[in-house]
């Protein structure tokens, strides 16, 4: 009887323990990825770890939404990591936002110092696009992912995807005084 | 657009920091788990508040069904006029309730009757 009631406790135990491993594998394997799509959608390095944190303490409340296979795990965290971002991207006053870069200066030529005003400005800027269409930008830009991919991990259409690139190609376009 | 490609990535932040540490990566996988170990069980956030509100109208809704059958329903004797019952003479008399009973008739004629509870039909004797 008492092997059986060990038996049983282990049985019953064993659903938590299983989250709990796939929960420290999907962190293992996702977390570096994440956070440096976070650091690109974030001004500062806190901010990005803050996302990243949150974003997997959202995944520790509901395991169970996780989708399996190492993509849509990787789809279902950076979805839920824009959804953050666009939170708190809501929850700032539009006021700060439109004095993060106001009238910009004309930046040209081989000038470092224009260089770094560049980037400096095109950081600027980035912050002030909503965070799907930054994430589109950095996506693509930067990670150099296909717009069916960028679609997938966002969850929205391939038509859409390039609707935000349009636009934020084009805002970003009028930062770096190009015509 | 060669030109912001360019410069996003002479700009890119990751290119010049580091990754994530490996003590703030330890530190959000043990933030993690904890919040697995002490997260309350499915079943009680999503269906307490379910039930009790389903309890809560069940309760409601017998005390208004009571309340309801307490006061006669009368049906007229053709069954098509409205029957209205209630205590309309309760004002003249606290202790003794008079009834009405109105309805309508198919063409039109609006009849009230006033039940008088006082009524005591006695056999007179010639």
């Amino acid at each position: 009887m008492t092997g059986q009631a060990i038996a049983m406790a282990g049985a019953a135990e064993r659903p938590r323990d299983d989250v709990t491993g796939r929960l420290g594998s999907l962190f293992d394997t996702h977390h570096q990825r994440l956070y440096r799509l976070a650091r690109r959608l974030s001004r500062s390095t806190e901010d990005a770890r803050d996302l990243v944190q949150e974003t997997f303490l959202r995944a520790a409340r509901s395991p169970d939404s996780i989708p399996e296979g190492a993509s849509q795990e990787e789809a279902w965290l950076v979805r839920v990591l824009i959804n953050i971002c666009r939170d708190r991207w809501r929850k700032t006053a539009v006021r700060t936002r439109a004095h993060a870069y106001e009238v910009p200066p004309e930046v040209s030529g081989d000038n470092p110092e224009s260089a770094v005003m560049a980037r400096t400005m095109i950081w600027r800027a980035l912050d002030r696009l909503p965070p799907r269409r930054r994430a589109v930008i950095v996506m693509y830009e930067l990670e150099g992912a296909a717009i069916p991919a960028i679609a997938r991990a966002l969850g929205v259409t391939p038509v859409t995807v390039r609707w935000h690139l349009s636009r934020g190609r084009r805002e970003l376009a009028k930062v770096l005084g190009e015509p | 657009m060669k030109n912001l490609r360019a410069v996003l990535e002479e700009s890119d932040p990751i290119r010049d920091e580091p990754a994530l540490s490996t003590t703030d990566a330890r530190e959000i996988r043990r933030a993690m788990l904890a919040a697995v170990e002490t997260a309350p069980s499915l079943f009680f956030p999503r269906t307490l508040p379910v039930a009790a509100l389903v309890v809560v109208m069940i309760v409601a809704g017998a005390a208004v069904g009571r309340r309801l059958s307490t006061t006669p329903a009368l049906q007229t004797a053709n069954g098509r006029g409205d029957a209205e019952t209630g205590a309309r003479g309760a004002g003249r008399d606290s202790t003794v309730e008079r009834r009405q009973v109105q309805f309508a008739t198919p063409g039109g004629t609006r009849i009230i009757w006033t039940i008088d509870p006082n009524f005591q039909i006695r056999e007179v004797m010639p």
